[in-house]
């Protein structure tokens, strides 16, 4: 008994280590999908399940994007929903093998948690929805109001940081959840409401009266959020940092997932044609197959095709892109040069 | 000389005179009577009204399907429905066998998991075209199970085999076995969700506490030290915290005593689940077996039995007899419990509900469509409970718990 015991335990040391020492990107290409950590309850916009059972949003596409390049095929996703308890842990056991779940790149878990932030994928901040009729337009307006905010989140610490540097006197409004601080704003028991623009902009959407109420053009917070992956694993990071720059690019270069076959074999920009894999060096660097980055296009396409789909004019979030135009637009989004 | 005749007595019965006696009796009985009558007449309109022209039905129908598997692939919603059919077929055999007051209970709960099983086949014959011909074949192989032990009630004698078998063809059903296509095709528990999960998680984790609950129970009142002891604080341990930090335990620290292999999260919940029912169930079943005089040992060890065989076939029979409610209403218990494994990953009814509410066509509704979803989740939570809770009663009346 003694004997199978330890012969277990060791085999289970060998197997784990075995588990281990395998990189990551080869771990998904044995396994044939990558695990991708979502938003498990939903963010509409981010990432949801749809009533036929698929996961949609921004968020969700940034997976599908891996996989496309990992795997040349986008449709090779485990979704795994993760609350927001478990999704650092999920990632650091290697439950997930890439998280990309609204998460807000901060220098705690850069350090800390021992993750990998790639590029931000969203610049989102803490904004304020107030009455258009209010006439409440900068900060100092809102001195002497109530504010709605959802209690236990940083948003509520973020607010009062910014009140109480600029000397202004507020009452907060608290509740655990946004629906019943939502509908506790639109009854009028608050002038303004806080969270992140990107929620803003969702619950806008819930009120009555949607078009009587602005988002004010003010921003208290910087909450980039991007996917990240482990630290310790350099190869897979570099692989999810360059689909993310490669939707930029495609972006900034005008290839959609609609011209980029024209775009591959008729253009004589070595930019494009490195990106594309007709010169395969570059992409084949990365451990992938020279047309990896094409298939991100092809089969989910740029960034501002992603955040149209998603989040766009078109779609019931509507946010407008603002920081996350691409840098040729006044954006903050900018990829590095591929060579 | 004539008495002069009595006046007549007063009315003592009757709808008029029971408002009097009750509700009108004097002046300040009476205004607190019509005050409670105008709230509970407005609410009730107010409530009405919402539900008949405001609420947004349309989006908990769209979504019917996450709310019963989740995320289960379309083409494959037969494996589930088979496991449903089977065990409306084994219940159906069970309420046709069944004799005598248990065999009545047991037909009771039959018919009224038909009839709930029934209003759902009827709205998918006319809504819900891919799962149309699974509930009505699930509803014939009731009523097929049903006509069967009629014919040949011999087969109780296999049930408890039965349905020990059917889990594992449910499990296996469900899973499938490797391979990315093909009907049998392996679905991850990952897939898993929904009603599914909620009834997958409380059957299981009641069918294997049960034994170990047993078994602890014994334990614990064994006289080596060492059994006892260990018993004792395992008991004790998992009843001192509440079901969500062993959720949480076990999902984080499982894999770390299993050498860094993770298993699935379901199995994670799964087995926090069933090791935390395992702890009250033994305290329920040493309740029985503490209620068993001692007599009744010392008789049997007087007719040459040994004690293994004295607890198997003289003491447990009867203790676990008496504990029945109380298992029961440790499963209603459980049942509503494992809406707590949201907070692991996992998608049960409540999972399922909190997401529809965040797709993008509920943000289109002024408040969302959190009270529609939340009133749609209580009605099942409740028939389930509700009746489960009416079958125990029933139980404790027909086994004379509260009269011996």
């Amino acid at each position: 008994m003694r004997k199978l015991f330890v012969l277990l335990a060791s085999l289970t040391l060998v197997l784990s280590a075995t588990a281990f020492a395998q990189s990551t990107l080869d771990q998904i290409k044995s396994r044939g999908s990558l695990i991708c950590g979502v938003n498990g309850t939903g963010l509409p916009g981010f990432a949801y399940v749809d009533s036929d059972g698929n996961y949609q949003g921004f968020d969700v596409d940034y997976c599908r994007a891996v996989a496309a390049a990992v795997l040349g095929d986008a449709t090779k996703v485990t979704y795994r929903g993760l609350s927001s308890g478990e999704r650092f842990t999920a990632l650091q056991t290697g439950e997930v093998d890439i998280l990309i779940r609204n998460t807000t790149w901060t220098s705690s878990r850069d350090t800390g948690l021992g993750l990998n932030f790639t590029a931000p994928t969203f610049y989102d901040g803490q904004g304020f929805m107030v009455r258009a009729a209010s006439g409440i337009e900068t900060l100092a307006d809102l001195d002497g109001t109530t504010i709605c905010v959802q209690s236990g989140t940083t948003t509520e610490l973020n607010l009062a940081d910014v009140m109480n540097a600029n000397g202004l006197d507020y009452d907060a409004k608290i509740a655990e959840t946004s629906d019943p601080l939502l509908a506790a704003y639109d009854d009028g028991a608050c002038d303004a409401y806080t969270t992140d623009k990107s929620g803003l902009a969702a619950q806008r959407t819930q009120l009555r009266d949607p078009s009587e109420h602005v988002i004010m053009d003010v921003t208290i917070s910087k909450e980039p959020l991007g996917p990240s992956v482990r630290h310790g694993d350099d190869q897979f990071y570099d692989v999810a940092n360059w689909v993310v720059f490669t939707t930029f690019m495609a972006e900034e270069m005008g290839i959609t997932s609609a011209n980029v076959d024209e775009m591959l074999v008729g253009s004589a920009d070595s930019n494009v044609r490195r990106l594309l894999g007709v010169e395969p060096e570059k992409v084949e660097e990365f451990g992938l197959s020279a047309d990896a980055f094409y298939n991100v296009i092809k089969q989910v396409g740029n960034y501002a095709e992603i955040y149209n789909r998603n989040l766009g004019p078109e779609t019931v979030v509507n946010i407008p892109r603002g920081y996350n135009a691409s840098y040729l637009n006044g954006g903050l989004h900018y990829a590095p040069p591929l060579r | 000389m004539l008495q002069p005749a009595l006046p007549p007595p007063i009315r003592e019965t009757g709808f008029a005179f029971w408002l009097k006696r009750n509700l009108f009796s004097n002046w300040w009985n009476s205004l607190i009577s019509l005050a409670s009558l105008v709230i509970i007449v407005y609410t009730l309109i107010s409530l009405l009204r919402w539900m008949v022209f405001e609420a947004h039905w349309e989006i908990v129908w769209q979504n019917l399907r996450l709310f019963a598997t989740y995320r289960y692939p379309t083409e494959l919603l037969w494996r589930p429905m088979s496991c449903v059919a089977l065990i409306l077929f084994l219940f159906g055999l069970s309420a046709g066998v069944g004799k005598g007051g248990i065999g009545q209970i047991v037909f009771k709960a039959f018919y009224w998991l038909m009839g709930f099983c029934l209003a759902i086949t009827l709205i998918s014959l006319f809504l819900f075209p891919s799962v149309r011909w699974l509930w009505l074949i699930a509803i014939i192989a009731g009523f097929a199970g049903y006509s069967l032990a009629k014919f040949w009630p011999n087969v109780a004698m296999y049930l408890s085999i039965l349905w020990g078998l059917s889990w594992f063809v449910c499990l296996f059903l469900m899973l499938g076995f490797s391979g990315e296509s093909g009907p049998m095709q392996y679905v991850s528990p990952g897939m898993w969700g929904g009603i599914q999960l909620t009834f997958f998680l409380s059957v299981t984790g009641i069918a294997l506490a049960f034994p170990l609950g047993i078994a602890l129970a014994l334990g614990r009142q064994s006289k080596l030290p060492a059994i006892k002891y260990f018993c004792i604080t395992y008991i004790e341990i998992i009843r001192g915290a509440p079901l969500i930090t062993w959720l949480f335990t076990a999902s984080l620290l499982l894999p770390l005593f299993l050498g860094g292999i993770r298993p699935e999260a379901l199995i994670r919940a799964q087995v926090a689940i069933i090791l935390f029912a395992a702890a009250y169930m033994a305290e329920n079943v040493r309740g029985g077996l503490q209620a068993i005089p001692k007599g009744q040992r010392e008789a049997a060890h007087a007719l040459g039995l040994t004690p293994w065989d004295s607890m198997r076939l003289i003491v447990l029979p009867q203790a676990l007899r008496a504990v029945i409610p109380a298992i029961v209403g440790l499963f209603i218990g459980l049942f509503k419990d494992t809406s707590l494994v949201t907070i692991v990953g996992l998608h049960d009814l409540f999972a399922v509900v909190l997401g529809v509410a965040n797709q993008p066509e509920a943000k289109q509704i002024p408040g969302g469509i959190v009270r529609e979803l939340f009133i749609v989740m209580s009605l099942f939570y409740w028939f389930f409970c509700y009746r489960m809770s009416v079958a125990s009663k029933q139980l404790e009346k027909e086994l004379g718990l509260g009269t011996r």
